[in-house]
């Protein structure tokens, strides 16, 4: 069918018999039926519990709540996190694209590899990277230390502030960019792009005036996370004494006890967080004209590279060297030290199960729980499904802490059966993740197109029948792909599942934290590496499969 | 599509719903089922009902304690660890639902906030610690000691180079040379101990004589203290604890070591961590035997050998790498009185100590 | 022989070439072939097509024209063969010059435009700064769509976006153009008009156009030339008429049009088929000893109810001014007869089938045409 949408029912498009399939089925048929309806707001409803806790507990201090955020000098904290941020997303963008095309559109050797290589950072949690950062770029740390011998390198640049942030969030999210860049890529059909080339436009013009522009969609989408992950990121930051807006809320919380001052900041944060959320939607609402279509079953152009070979070759390996080789290798070191030592035990298995049992629970639930909303989303799309989708984001920009707390107060007053459960825990996960799956799921959904369900249903079959039969096939690798990056980010959570967490258990983060704390680097070594490899395993078949299927 | 080939899928479909659900449920049948485990080493007696613990205090430290505490009671514990103040939070949210018997936190501060929620403990128990390591209303006991100090790297200085009192440090000789963590609660208690003793004005001319001289900021104890080793920095604002357990992690070629202040002052306070029970306990007899096992010869003697902490406890003796505690000239304040942070902390914004 | 130089600097658009160069063939193939996975997609493709001629491809899907139209416009390589635009090799075995560099334009079938620019930006899009905006005006006037200028491609009708995508691929004044099966996303209704609407652009423009359907009806009406191609080969090049009339192969005049096969039976000097003789041309020579069938159209053939006919009507289908009757002879071969709608037969009635003497037939032979009939036919 066509690329670009046509309007309504002007001049209809399409083959006539089409057409009179619609004319026939009545116009009940065609609404979505009540049940998703509720669904979706309980969904919603359900991420919005923290919210309503931190109003609750903001609004008890009353006044001074208020007081005490114009105590902390709030613009000027504000604006530390806005501008590490920008640099941030900006960071993010600057290298998840190029990789993400490189390794789609390119004849780069090893594109498989360089695919997965460069989605594992994401298996990092953020203070493991910055102290595996630290220890390796510090002005004594190891790397200095190596460098001093033969080359007399006294002081490496400094890893601290905005710099030293900066970098090292940019090298932990740009993953978000690179998926999203990705998935759009295998979709964008060639046509659009032979055409330009037909008339008379070099390939690197088609890519900057025609490729580029349709990519915008997918790198504002994959740019929202980065941000609203960079805005609630505590752990790297605080490494790395850069002090953004968590660092205070968290200041709140664990030194001054002041829930309710905390509480009152993360209002504040999660207004930011909503501003960005609508700036997104905005520029999203602008490029309306891309509608997923369906791209066609030909082959794939590919780009030759040519002596831009070895330059993409090397950009990917710095990328990778830095983004997943220091963190690993940091890590290994530290793990053989320990070993070297004589420390046993390092390994815990238990911990192991216990964080992939969790993060497979939080996916299963999170997907389920976000297919009312990202169908409705793309379904019907009006203002209550698009403020739903909306505000399932809030989620992910929430401080975890405070989306603990939050379900404990709601949890210990109105759900004492399953406080301190895995369900509760469970359940926060999906409130922290829901978004990720959404905006998954909805791509994938964007693709089907709806006529089908309709034909199917006018053929004889259920709504639910139709929905399983014709539209969940088609969109099982957003399923797939939308709860293994649930999977990732649920085993490396760390706040929310120390305050939620049943008690005696424990998981691969939470022994990160604990050996950590204390300085017990090979202890907390094990865990990470065991962390990352626990993610990669699925990380990996997400990025082949993906492949296959093109 | 015919008929046949539609309801293949759509059992094919439902089939694999119904597998994902099945796993979920053994996931999480399974955690609950592990969860209600106790922890795989001991093997309580099926006397004793359950303890259930929040410790700011991490699990590394304190788990094997707790082993002994489960082995000679046979009561089965319960831990739930988190930081301090997340904890103290939590605490506070559960309110008088809360499942927790015991609090035992890090520092005074976060007792000091939930002070509402516990109940008075026995003389018994808070006997056994010296005055100003508890609460003066029996509220909350010290269990173990930490002496603020300074931690200097020694390939750059020598004791000989230090200053006898904190004040010493504003001196513009030090420039860019101290590292301190403003964020963390001890360095905050010691603070607080500075405007008890010297009041407002002096702490403040302080701080703002060592902001002067361009600290680094660190997180926390840790970091500063692995600065401090590597030459990041070349003195720190610490408690006095971390540093051993750097030499038994790196080595003693760790380029590091305490220098406790010969003037004494409230630099060199100490602090201490404490355990209260909660008005929400159900078995104030097991709780109360917890604290007293925390304030055993026992256990006293693991916070000296093992954490390198003070034990408060008469007749326990420190372990040999620390100073005497009488000899650290600490200064004479109650501990509970550095509860209060919240104006400290005002006063750190207020000279651009914090954020 | 030196033209304008094909690329203009950094900016890689191409200059149109000049008038004076060169030849009046804008298009030449000669042995095209390409094979995808072992299998041979086109298979020595031949074609010469003129200056200002429409040349239409026809073939059931799957057949090679589209790769075929893709090695023309550059988007794929060739493996044996030569293709020439203007006169100048643009694709052999040693040589491929990518299709930002050659004077080739393309339209898709399903039309590609930018849907992140307007009408005005995609039509524009290949065109140097200068003079831009008078030559957007000017072939939007072509195509009709004056005054849609501001519009995005998501606002405007099938029709209508199929013309902006042949305002953007004339907008340059390309030496050929292609069209891949640019009317089958049209309804039937309006297929028709926008064909003719292309067309009177087309010729208008004075454009070498090669244009793909498997619609045999829309290929016999835009096309200036025929090409009929099946399985990467070319069976029949020629003037539709031709094509139509005079059919190469078996499988062109099945393809072309309703066409049913009698064997024949040459006694003496008559032509003796189920359906009464046949009527050859003057001069006709059977085979010596190959089987000889006639071709006829539903038009050829002539029924009459008769209770001795040689034929049963088994179906009929009403076509407004005529029924076409399929009518199932004694031998058990079936044949088409369109009659005119007033002499109304009904199924299942007997009828005596005749085919028509007023005009000579067409004769076939293991699959030709008998005489031979060149495969590379050219304008009178």
């Amino acid at each position: 069918m066509n690329g670009t949408r046509v309007t309504g029912e002007q001049t209809p498009v399409g083959s006539g018999s089409i057409r009179k399939l619609r004319k026939l089925t009545p116009p009940w048929l065609r609404r979505e039926p009540l049940s998703l309806w509720l669904a979706a707001i309980t969904v919603a409803g359900a991420a919005a519990l923290p919210v309503l806790y931190l109003v609750v507990r903001a609004a008890e201090s009353g006044e001074s709540a208020v007081d005490s955020i114009f105590d902390f000098d709030t613009v000027a904290i504000l604006w530390r996190s806005i501008q590490l941020i920008v640099l941030v997303t900006l960071g993010s963008v600057l290298i998840g694209v190029p990789l993400g095309w490189l390794t789609v559109r390119t004849d780069l050797p090893y594109r498989r590899a360089w695919a997965v290589a460069s989605v594992l950072p994401l298996a990092i949690p953020s203070y493991v990277g910055a102290l595996a950062f630290i220890s390796a770029f510090g002005p004594k740390g190891l790397l200095q230390g190596w460098l001093e011998g033969p080359f007399g390198v006294e002081r490496l640049p400094d890893l601290y502030g905005l710099t030293g942030a900066s970098v090292v969030l940019i090298l932990l999210s740009y993953p978000y960019v690179f998926l999203t860049v990705r998935a759009t890529l295998w979709r964008l059909e060639p046509e659009m792009e032979e055409a330009s080339w037909s008339l008379g436009r070099s390939p690197w013009q088609t890519f900057r005036r025609v490729t580029l522009p349709l990519l915008y969609p997918a790198i504002g989408a994959g740019a929202l996370l980065v941000a609203l992950y960079t805005l609630s990121d505590f752990g790297a930051v605080a490494l790395l004494q850069y002090d953004t807006f968590t660092r205070v809320i968290f200041n709140e919380y664990n030194s001054a006890f002041n829930r309710a001052a905390a509480a009152a900041l993360s209002l504040v944060l999660l207004a930011v967080a909503v501003s960005l959320i609508l700036i997104e939607a905005s520029a999203r609402r602008r490029a309306r004209y891309y509608s997923g279509a369906n791209a066609a079953r030909r082959r794939r152009r590919i780009v030759r590279l040519g002596h831009w070979r070895l330059p993409a070759f090397l950009f990917s390996s710095l990328v990778t060297l830095l983004a997943l080789g220091i963190p690993v290798f940091v890590l290994v070191y530290w793990l053989t030290r320990g070993v070297n030592a004589g420390e046993s035990g390092l390994f815990d298995w238990r911990a192991v199960y216990t964080s992939v049992q969790y993060s497979v629970a939080a996916a299963v639930a999170t997907v389920i729980a976000a297919i009312p909303i990202s169908v409705l989303s793309v379904r019907r799309p009006g203002l209550l499904s698009t403020g739903l989708e909306r505000f399932s984001y809030v989620g992910f920009a929430m401080p975890g802490i405070a989306v603990g707390l939050g379900l404990v107060f709601f949890g210990i007053r109105y759900a004492t059966g399953i406080y301190q459960t895995v369900y509760l825990l469970v359940f926060a996960y999906v409130v922290l993740f829901l978004p990720v799956a959404v905006g998954l799921i909805r791509s994938s959904l964007l693709q089907v197109n709806p006529r089908m369900e309709e034909a199917a249903m006018s053929l004889g079959r259920s709504r639910i029948n139709a929905f399983l039969t014709v539209t969940v096939p088609v969109i099982r690798p957003g399923l797939a792909a939308a709860a293994i990056m649930v999977f990732l980010l649920t085993m490396k959570e760390l706040p929310a599942t120390l305050i939620l967490g049943p008690i005696e258990s424990r998981t691969l983060a939470t022994s990160i934290w604990t050996a950590a704390e204390e300085a017990f680097f090979a202890r907390a070594a094990a865990p990470s590496l065991l962390l990352v490899i626990a993610s990669a395993a699925p990380m990996t078949f997400l990025v082949l499969r993906e492949r296959s299927r093109n | 599509m015919t008929t046949e080939i539609s309801n293949c899928l759509a059992r094919r479909t439902i089939l694999m719903a119904l597998g994902l659900a099945s796993v979920l449920i053994l996931a999480i049948a399974c955690s609950s089922d592990d969860s209600s485990d106790s922890s795989e080493n001991s093997g309580p007696s099926d006397e004793g009902e359950e303890l259930i613990i929040y410790s700011g205090r991490s699990e590394s430290l304190v788990a094997p304690l707790i082993e002994k505490f489960e082995a000679a009671t046979g009561i089965d514990a319960k831990l739930n660890y988190a930081g301090t103040g997340a904890l103290a939070a939590t605490l506070l949210e559960e309110g008088d639902r809360s499942p927790a018997d015991v609090f035992f936190a890090q520092d005074p501060g976060g007792l000091g906030s939930i002070i509402e929620l516990v109940k008075p403990l026995s003389d018994d128990v808070v006997g056994r610690v010296p005055d100003w390591a508890r609460s003066p209303d029996n509220l909350w006991v010290g269990i173990s000691g930490r002496a603020r100090t300074v931690v200097y790297n020694t390939d750059a200085l020598s004791p000989e180079d230090l200053p006898e009192t904190m004040e010493g440090f504003m001196d513009p000789a030090w420039k860019g040379r101290i590292g301190w963590a403003p964020t963390n609660g001890s360095f905050q208690a010691m603070v607080t101990g500075m405007r008890l003793i010297w009041g407002e004005e002096r702490t403040r001319e302080w701080l703002e004589g060592i902001v002067a001289n361009e600290p680094k900021v660190y997180a926390k104890n840790t970091p500063t203290v692995a600065a401090t080793g590597f030459g990041e920095v070349e003195v720190g604002f610490v408690n006095h604890y971390y540093l051993h357990r750097f030499i038994a992690e790196e080595g003693d070629g760790f380029a590091a070591r305490n220098y406790f202040l010969p003037g004494g002052g409230p630099g060199s306070a100490v602090l201490v961590t404490g355990a209260a029970i909660l008005k929400t306990a159900d078995n104030d007899s097991e709780a109360e035997r917890f604290l007293e096992y925390l304030l055993s010869a026992d256990a006293q003697r693991y916070f000296a050998e093992e954490t390198y902490e003070y034990p408060l406890v008469d007749g326990v003796k420190r372990a040999d790498l620390l100073p005497e505690l009488a000899s650290l000239n600490t200064p004479d304040i109650d501990v509970s009185d550095l509860g209060d942070l919240a104006t400290t902390q005002n006063l750190l914004r207020e000279v651009g100590a914090l954020p | 022989m030196i033209g304008l130089p094909r690329i203009s600097g950094l900016t890689g658009i191409r200059r149109k070439r000049s008038e004076s160069v060169n030849t009046d063939i804008a298009l030449r193939c000669t042995g095209v072939s390409k094979s995808f996975d072992g299998t041979l997609a086109v298979d020595d493709f031949d074609i010469e097509v003129k200056r200002g001629q429409i040349l239409a491809l026809v073939g059931p899907s799957g057949c090679g024209k589209t790769t075929l139209l893709r090695m023309i416009a550059g988007l794929e390589s060739l493996d044996t063969g030569r293709i020439e635009i203007g006169g100048e090799v643009v694709a052999s075995s040693g040589r491929h010059i990518g299709p930002d560099k050659r004077s080739v334009g393309i339209v898709f079938q399903d039309y590609a435009l930018f849907p992140h620019m307007t009408v005005e930006a995609n039509v524009g899009y290949g065109l140097e700064r200068k003079g831009k905006s008078e030559r957007v005006e000017e072939v939007l006037g072509l195509v009709g769509l004056e005054g849609l200028g501001k519009r995005l491609p998501s606002e405007l009708s099938g029709g209508q976006q199929q013309r902006v995508a042949l305002a953007r691929t004339l907008a340059s004044k390309p030496d050929v153009l292609l069209l891949d099966e640019p009317f089958s996303n049209l309804d039937a209704g309006l297929r028709e008009r926008v064909r003719s609407e292309i067309r009177e652009i087309l010729k208008a423009a004075g454009t070498t156009t090669v244009f793909v359907t498997h619609d045999q009806q829309e290929a016999l009406f835009m096309g200036d030339l025929v090409g009929v191609q099946v399985g990467g080969r070319i069976e029949q090049v020629d003037i539709p008429e031709r094509v139509f009339h005079s059919p190469a192969t078996n499988f062109v005049a099945r393809f072309m049009g309703v066409a049913d096969f009698l064997p024949v039976d040459p006694l003496g000097n008559r032509l003796v088929t189920e359906a009464g003789p046949a009527r050859a041309a003057p001069g006709f020579e059977p085979p010596e000893s190959a089987p000889l069938e006639v071709m006829a159209r539903p038009a050829d053939f002539v029924l009459a109810p008769s209770a001795e006919g040689q034929g049963v009507v088994i179906s009929r289908v009403f076509q407004g001014w005529a029924y076409t009757y399929e009518v199932e002879l004694n031998s058990g071969l079936r044949i088409h007869c369109q009659m005119p709608h007033l002499l109304t037969i009904e199924v299942g009635q007997r009828v005596l089938v005749n085919l028509r003497r007023d005009h000579p037939q067409m004769f076939f032979s293991e699959g030709h045409a008998v005489p031979e009939v060149p495969r590379y036919g050219h304008q009178p």
